[in-house]
This record gives structure tokens, C-alpha cells and sequence, in this order.
């Protein structure tokens, strides 16, 4: 197995301190998701979401009904007949579905800028985690005693969000950064650990933490390279996590320089009964659903 | 003259000289170029996963998903428009793989063993190819000419 390498800091302590500084500020300072939309992420249980509130909810936001009325009428969702009317989509594509849509379309606002720490052109972290997403919810379906879908859905939504504010530290840092990724045989968010003091990882955790968001979305974004260290109650989802983001980098785009350079640990397996062809169904079974969420985001 | 993206699980041919078929982030999976020198017959295929019996009916709706069914049909379509496997120039790329040898992953590695099965029953031999390795790449296939590029975040090389 692979072999720990250390993660004592390889800049000056005061360097360090300053990373340290002005990476928390910048969580400090991230944009805030609309009250609605918090609510949401908060709820989880998407299922109890009254779908006239979600409706009445949808309808004052232009910008999502075109998408959503963009999906509920794709061909992929089965439309037969043209639907005109928000309250109608929400009612072809589900509670969930819906739900779901409009969490990547608020997610897609943070995730438009390119990463050019993580070489991500724009819109790509976000094709990324939508992979992840759609991913992480078909691996629920597959595994019993698996967390409700929409638990994945959204912890692999956000899964990377760190990676927005970290980008322009790697960036600083690239040298050191590929310097112990290609030479020294450490992982791309080990690397981050020892030249940053923060992995992309931690700082997505703090984001979610600031956003007062719940203990679970803090805790699976925290640990999704590493799901063993995760608390007991959230080790499955932060596992299925961890394979639904190593699918995503293998089939879809948004590998950036990065995404081949993560550990994949093997002791998710002792929890998650899956196999190359169960995995490689779940790949061909994701990418339709995910061409169906491009297509109404405009990605 | 089109510059013509071919997406994951698709392929695309082309007989108009100005024309560049080009596929993005292959990463695990296999950028496929096919190119008649004769006929100027262009054909790029960006198959996801190696085998069609892990799903046959997605499949017989997607050839072009799996490595054994894209790249047979990449061929009978090639041949449907009058090129000859004697003048097939055949390019390939992708295939990358994680950092560990964990086999529920080395989707990359199946993939390029399907693929050399396939060309092997088809007599073909391979041109030029840049496989395996931890990035991901994107591709493009100049019609006209036949030159096929390979990127890696910056840098981008001939093969």
C-alpha cells in the first residue's frame, strides 16, 4: 500500500502563516448561496420539499426556468408533449430531480471562473462535480444500506468547491507543488498540504462551515481523498464519494493537472461491495444523465 | 472548413479537407484516429470503456461507448465509404491511469488491451500512439493532411 510520505510544511514558517491567513480570509469572504438555496442544501431530504413552495420558488428565478423547462422538455426525460409552465416541469422531472437542478445551477454560479492552478478552463470544475454527483447517487443504487441518493448528489456536488479559492495559491506554489507530485511520488492534495498548509479538501470544508451548512456536506468534503479518517456516521457517503470523484476523473472532463494524481483507497471496498463491471455499467449509466444536465445548465 | 468537437462516446467522419475532428478530455478513455492517405478519409472516435457486454443494450444504442463495438463500427463506416485498410494510417491516445495499480480503476489500461485485440482481428497495425501516464489529453485529426496532435495542458505534440 502506499507508503505515508510526510506532511511536515516545506516553507517557512511564516510563509506558511501567511498562506494560512489569507486563505482563511477568503473563505471568510466567499459569496454566500441566496437564502433559498441554503435552505435546500440544509433540508437534504429532498423528497419533503413541498412541491408548490419549490414552484412558487423557481418561478421568480428567470434565469433557472428556462433551464428547467430546457430538461423537462430534452428527450432524455421522456417528454412527449411540450411543457410550458414551471409547475409542470416539476412535476415531469420529480421533487428530486428539480431540486437537484437547481443546486448545480446556484453551484455553477461559484465554479464559473477557469481554476489555472488546477489548469481547469471555465465551467470544467463544475462538469466535473456534476460527474461526481450523478455518479455518486447511481453507486447508492447499487450498494445496500447505501445513503439516500440525493446525500451523494449534493456531497459530491460540492465535494470540490475548495478548489476555487485554493487555485490561486497553488498557482503561486506550482513549482513546489508539481516539484513533489512528479518527483517525490505525493498526491496532489498532499503536495497542497506540505507547500500551502491547507489541501483544497480543508478549505472546501471550511467554505461549507461558513456557510453553515450541515455537519455532513462539512465532513465528506473534508474527507473525500482520504474517506478512512472521516467520523464513523459519515465514512460510507465520504467513500462513495471518493469513487464517484475517481470515476468522474477517469471518464469525464475537468482532470486538470491533478486529477490522475489522487490515492485511491482500497478500504472504501470493505464497505462498498463493487466490482470493474458494476463500476464500468455506472460510468455508461452516468454520462446520459450528465449530457442531459449540460445541456440544461448551457454547459 | 468545421472544426468538429466529437464528445465522450461519440465518433465522426469527415471527407472535407479544411475539416478538424478534435476530442477533449480522453483521460481514461481512448482517442481513436483513423485517416485514409488516398482517400483523404478522416474518421475519430473517443470510446469511455473497453467492453460491450458490460451493457448491451446501451450498447446497441451507443456503439461508439465501448472500445470493441466503437472501433469495429469506426472501420465498417470507413470502409462503407471506399477506403482500403492498406492506406489506413491508424492513430490512438488516452488510456491514462491512476496512481494506484487498483484494478476497480485501470479502466485506462482495459481499454488500450481491447483495443490492440481489435486492431489485431483487423490487421491493422499501429501508426503512432501516445497511451497510459497520469494526464489527460486532448486530440484533433487534420483532415487534408492527416496530422494527428496530441495535447497535454500546454504543450501539444505530433504524433
Amino acid at each position: 500500500m502506499n507508503q505515508k510520505p510526510t506532511t511536515s510544511l516545506i516553507i517557512p514558517p511564516e510563509l506558511a502563516e501567511y498562506y494560512g491567513r489569507r486563505i482563511r480570509l477568503s473563505v471568510q469572504q466567499f459569496p454566500g448561496m441566496p437564502i433559498f438555496v441554503s435552505q435546500l442544501f440544509n433540508e437534504l431530504k429532498q423528497e419533503e420539499t413541498d412541491m408548490r413552495v419549490l414552484s412558487e420558488q423557481l418561478r421568480v428565478d428567470p434565469g433557472i426556468t428556462v433551464n428547467l423547462l430546457r430538461l423537462a422538455n430534452s428527450a432524455r426525460f421522456g417528454a412527449s408533449r411540450e411543457i410550458k409552465s414551471v409547475h409542470e416541469a416539476v412535476v415531469r422531472l420529480g421533487v428530486r430531480r428539480t431540486t437537484e437542478i437547481l443546486l448545480a445551477f446556484h453551484v455553477a454560479g461559484h465554479f464559473s471562473h477557469p481554476l489555472k492552478g488546477y489548469d481547469l478552463s471555465a465551467s470544467e470544475l463544475m462538469k466535473h462535480s456534476l460527474w461526481a454527483a450523478l455518479a455518486a447517487e447511481k453507486v447508492c443504487t447499487e450498494i445496500p444500506d447505501a445513503p439516500s441518493p440525493e446525500y451523494a448528489f449534493t456531497a459530491a456536488l460540492l465535494h470540490d468547491i475548495g478548489k476555487v479559492i485554493l487555485s490561486d495559491f497553488v498557482m503561486e506554489e506550482q513549482p513546489a507543488i508539481v516539484q513533489l507530485v512528479q518527483h517525490e511520488k505525493y498526491s496532489f492534495d498532499e503536495a497542497e498540504k506540505r507547500v500551502l498548509g491547507w489541501t483544497h479538501a480543508e478549505t472546501g470544508s471550511a467554505i461549507l462551515n461558513h456557510w453553515n451548512f450541515p455537519d455532513l456536506l462539512i465532513q465528506v468534503a473534508r474527507y473525500h481523498h482520504d474517506p478512512g479518517q472521516a467520523p464513523e456516521e459519515y465514512r460510507m457517503l465520504a467513500g462513495i464519494v471518493h469513487v464517484a470523484d475517481f470515476l468522474a476523473y477517469c471518464q469525464g472532463p475537468g482532470a486538470g493537472v491533478d486529477g490522475f494524481s489522487y490515492h485511491f483507497r482500497e478500504a472504501v471496498l470493505e464497505r462498498l461491495p463493487l466490482n470493474k463491471s458494476v463500476v464500468e455499467r455506472i460510468a455508461g449509466e452516468t454520462l446520459e444523465q450528465v449530457e442531459a444536465f449540460n445541456a440544461a445548465l448551457g454547459l | 472548413m468545421a472544426r468538429i468537437i466529437v464528445g465522450i462516446s461519440e465518433m465522426a467522419i469527415s471527407e472535407s479537407a479544411g475539416d478538424v475532428l478534435v476530442t477533449h478530455s480522453l483521460g481514461s478513455c481512448l482517442g481513436f484516429a483513423l485517416y485514409d492517405s488516398t482517400m483523404k478519409i478522416g474518421g475519430l472516435l473517443h470510446s469511455m470503456l473497453p467492453l460491450s457486454s458490460t451493457d448491451y443494450p446501451r450498447a446497441r444504442k451507443n456503439p461508439a461507448m465501448f472500445v470493441d463495438t466503437g472501433v469495429t463500427k469506426l472501420l465498417e463506416q470507413m470502409f462503407k465509404r471506399g477506403c482500403s485498410r492498406e492506406n489506413l494510417v491508424v492513430k490512438v491516445a488516452g488510456g491514462a491511469r491512476v496512481l494506484d495499480r487498483q484494478d476497480l480503476f485501470r479502466i485506462g489500461e482495459r481499454n488500450y488491451t481491447v483495443f490492440r485485440k481489435v486492431l489485431w482481428k483487423n490487421n491493422l497495425l499501429i501508426a503512432g500512439e501516445d497511451v497510459g501516464g497520469s494526464v489527460s489529453r486532448s486530440v484533433r485529426l487534420e483532415l487534408g493532411c492527416g496530422r494527428f496532435y496530441v495535447r497535454t495542458g500546454s504543450e501539444e505534440r505530433e504524433l
